[in-house]
């Protein structure tokens, strides 16, 4: 569903993705490791079309409706619509609006690009509580502004209800796992697995081999000056716990 | 027709109004007559004025205006359908005092609710109350400024609460003062005092309204000098939510409060629109444990000009002043803030809060701000800071990711950064009041804006649109 060919990428005028090959199929769960500064935020942030990256070449194609769409040519909220999420990974703060507002926004922005009925008020805060208590979040969550004087975790799990609103085809998680305890971690990779379906795909960018003992991936890639240099299963992340990444950057630069 | 001016087109003023007095008693002439003085002891200040520096007052001065007379409402009944219009304003449960044109009309349904008990008119007061009541008012911090002497001294009617000590008033009481298009040039001069005893409590709207708020072409260009004074005694509580929205008129508003022992007043100031409004906020604390919230939100459009100059005097320990005012500012919105708290020599243990912060849509909008916060004791809690930015790119990015498109979401974080000054307020039903109107500008904000403009603004005017079609039933 989702094909990065050959993408070169920019921010501030420095290249930090050059060349970056990808292809997510339905159904699966993939991994993106590497060491810092290598490109993974950067990868999630081009593919949400945030507007301080410039792709110079490459393309980003998505499946909408059967059909391979070129992602590039859309803005952020088109890219949301049509299914792609990015779970940040230091989510923003927006105070004075509730955070009921800001899901319902988001809600009915969906309903309308496909052409369903906007839900109201009373529907949508159903549709809300719902979801709460699907992920065992605490329905306060609702009535408070957008991740103001949220914790590190609670910021974490309301990106997940945000999804679980959304309900994506593709959703990726930039380092959803960092900053949180063993026990925000289980409720956030639960939630995920609870969100998860065999039409649609997760991309996990990760440090940490923790989060994949939760959400098992079918591939591991290792991300490296912009480049995905290894491909394998979640033997590799168990490998690269256990020895770092210095046996894979040599075998590269072999 | 008159002009302001003058020193000598004051003067003039006031023989008007002083031959217009002679029923009354001497010593109120007198006093009034020492008001216009003092105000005019000064001069009629310039830019040169530190305290004037951002606006000057040549709008203001350049203009003709009718100095109102009569006391009362002699229109005779009012069309129903302003009644109802007016009456859907009112805060829950409220009771109304309404001003047509600067004349009372105690005969506006749901008036009658007001009892003698507590209230009275200001001309009533004149002739009942001797000057001791009256020198109080007159000596209050604030009262030697220009407009505020002008009010005190040429005011032509107005309102008078005083409450019984422990007087706790169930109903706010909600003051509007309309301006209609029978009197587009009409000077408004109408005074307000609140006395609040001990233990006493009650809530103040106070609303300038012209009739075309949510007009496309506003008509009436009225100048409304208003003077609001509070005087809360040990333990009194008070609110006072006061709201311009009068989108072609002249405003010079000035609110005094002087708070005794354990007393708490929390204010709101919202200016929706005005072509020139300086509004003076002026508190002093008398004695320890007393609390003031100064709250205040300005929207601007088109070439609006508004100015708020608060000042809170700690001349006394353990008070505390918690400040926060707001401006989001479009086109050539033009704005105003200077913030003066004094924590005197003797105000040790107190605490001063003070925020302004301002949104800015438009590289054609400006704002001055000028928190100052002096310090002569050495044991307080204080801090102050004023921030100048615009729609703010990585929130921006973050609705757009949640399928948010860029109208709405630009919308939503201009609602964002007004409502986090409307939630402080802790009355829900003044809350809810004070949010209707933030979208009553919205709306305004669409009806005034074709798609021609500029970038920022289409984007916010998209997004208004988006609020009144959302209204249509």
């Amino acid at each position: 569903m989702l094909e990065i060919k050959n993408l070169h990428a920019a921010v501030d005028g420095k290249e930090i993705l050059s060349g970056l090959n990808l292809k997510v199929n339905a159904g699966e769960v993939h991994a993106i490791m590497g060491p810092n500064g290598s490109g993974k935020s950067t990868l999630s942030k081009v593919l949400a079309g945030h507007p301080d990256y410039t792709v110079s070449s490459g393309h980003i194609e998505f499946e909408v409706n059967l059909r391979m769409k070129n992602v590039l040519d859309m803005a952020p909220e088109e890219r949301a619509r049509n299914g792609i999420f990015l779970a940040f990974q230091y989510p923003v703060e927006i105070p004075g609006v509730p955070n009921s507002a800001f899901l319902k926004a988001s809600y009915n922005a969906i309903c309308k690009h496909q052409g369903a009925k906007e839900a109201t008020d009373e529907m949508f805060g159903r549709i809300l509580i719902e979801k709460c208590k699907l992920l065992n979040m605490d329905e306060k969550f609702i009535d408070r502004e957008v991740n103001v004087a949220f914790s590190g975790g609670e910021k974490k799990r309301n990106e997940i209800l945000q999804m679980a609103v959304i309900q994506p085809r593709l959703a990726f998680l930039d380092e959803t796992d960092s900053g949180l305890d063993v026990d925000s971690l289980r409720i956030v990779a639960e939630g995920v697995n609870k969100l998860r379906k065999k039409d649609n795909a997760i991309v996990l960018v990760t440090h940490y081999q923790r989060i994949l003992n939760y959400i098992v991936p079918d591939f591991v890639h290792v991300l490296y000056k912009g480049r995905i240099i290894k491909t394998g299963g979640k033997e590799l992340a168990l490998q690269i716990e256990a020895n770092g990444y210095d046996q894979i950057l040599k075998e590269f630069q072999n | 027709m008159t002009t302001f001016s003058t020193i000598q087109s004051i003067q003039e003023a006031w023989s008007v109004r002083k031959t217009g007095l002679q029923d009354t008693r001497r010593q109120t002439i007198e006093r009034r007559e020492r008001a216009i003085n003092l105000a005019l002891a000064k001069g009629i200040p310039n830019t040169r004025d530190e305290e004037w520096k951002y606006t000057s007052l040549r709008p203001l001065i350049d203009r003709q205006f009718d100095l109102i007379d009569g006391l009362r409402h002699d229109g005779g009944p009012v069309d129903g359908s302003l009644v109802a219009r007016i009456n859907a304003r009112l805060a829950v449960n409220a009771i109304p005092i309404v001003f047509i044109n600067g004349r009372l009309d105690l005969s506006w349904p749901g008036s009658e609710a007001l009892d003698s008990d507590y209230f009275r008119t200001l001309s009533e007061a004149e002739l009942e109350e001797d000057s001791t009541f009256w020198d109080e008012w007159q000596s209050t911090q604030g009262m030697d400024q220009l407009f505020a002497g002008i009010n005190a001294g040429l005011a032509h009617e107005g309102v008078v609460l005083v409450l019984n000590a422990e007087q706790f008033l169930k109903r706010p009481i909600h003051i509007i003062h309309l301006a209609t298009k029978d009197h587009p040039n009409a000077a408004r001069i109408n005074r307000v005092v609140v006395s609040v005893p001990e233990l006493a409590d009650v809530i103040v709207y106070e609303e300038f309204i012209s009739m075309d708020v949510l007009s496309l072409k506003p008509r009436v260009g009225e100048w409304t000098n208003s003077l609001t004074q509070f005087k809360l005694g040990p333990k009194a509580k008070c609110a006072y939510y006061r709201i311009v929205s009068s989108p072609n008129s002249f405003h010079t508003g000035s609110v005094t409060a002087v708070l005794d022992r354990d007393s708490q007043l929390d204010t709101f100031s919202l200016a929706i629109g005005s072509r020139f409004a300086r509004i003076n906020i002026d508190v002093k604390f008398t004695a320890p444990g007393a609390e003031c919230t100064l709250d205040g939100l300005y929207l601007l459009q088109g070439e609006e000009h508004v100015d708020h100059h608060t000042t809170v005097d700690h001349t006394v320990g353990n008070c505390k002043t918690n400040q926060l005012y707001k401006g989001i500012l479009a086109d050539k919105g033009r704005a105003v803030f200077n913030g003066k708290i004094y924590l005197r020599k003797d105000a040790q243990g107190s605490e001063a809060y003070q925020s302004n912060k301002n949104l800015l849509l438009s590289s054609e909008a400006e704002v001055d701000t000028k928190p100052q916060l002096e310090i002569d004791a050495n044991d307080v809690k204080a801090t102050h800071g004023a921030a100048i930015g615009s729609i703010n790119p990585a929130e921006l990015f973050y609705l757009r990711s949640r399928c948010i498109g860029e109208a709405e979401a630009t919308a939503m974080l201009c609602h964002g950064f007004a409502e986090e000054c409307v939630m402080k307020v802790k009355d829900d039903d003044a809350r809810a009041l004070l949010r209707d109107r933030v979208r009553e500008w919205f709306k305004l904000f669409a009806l005034t804006h074709s798609p021609s403009d500029p970038l920022t603004t289409k984007v916010i005017d998209l997004a208004a649109r988006k609020i009144l079609n959302e209204e249509k039933p």
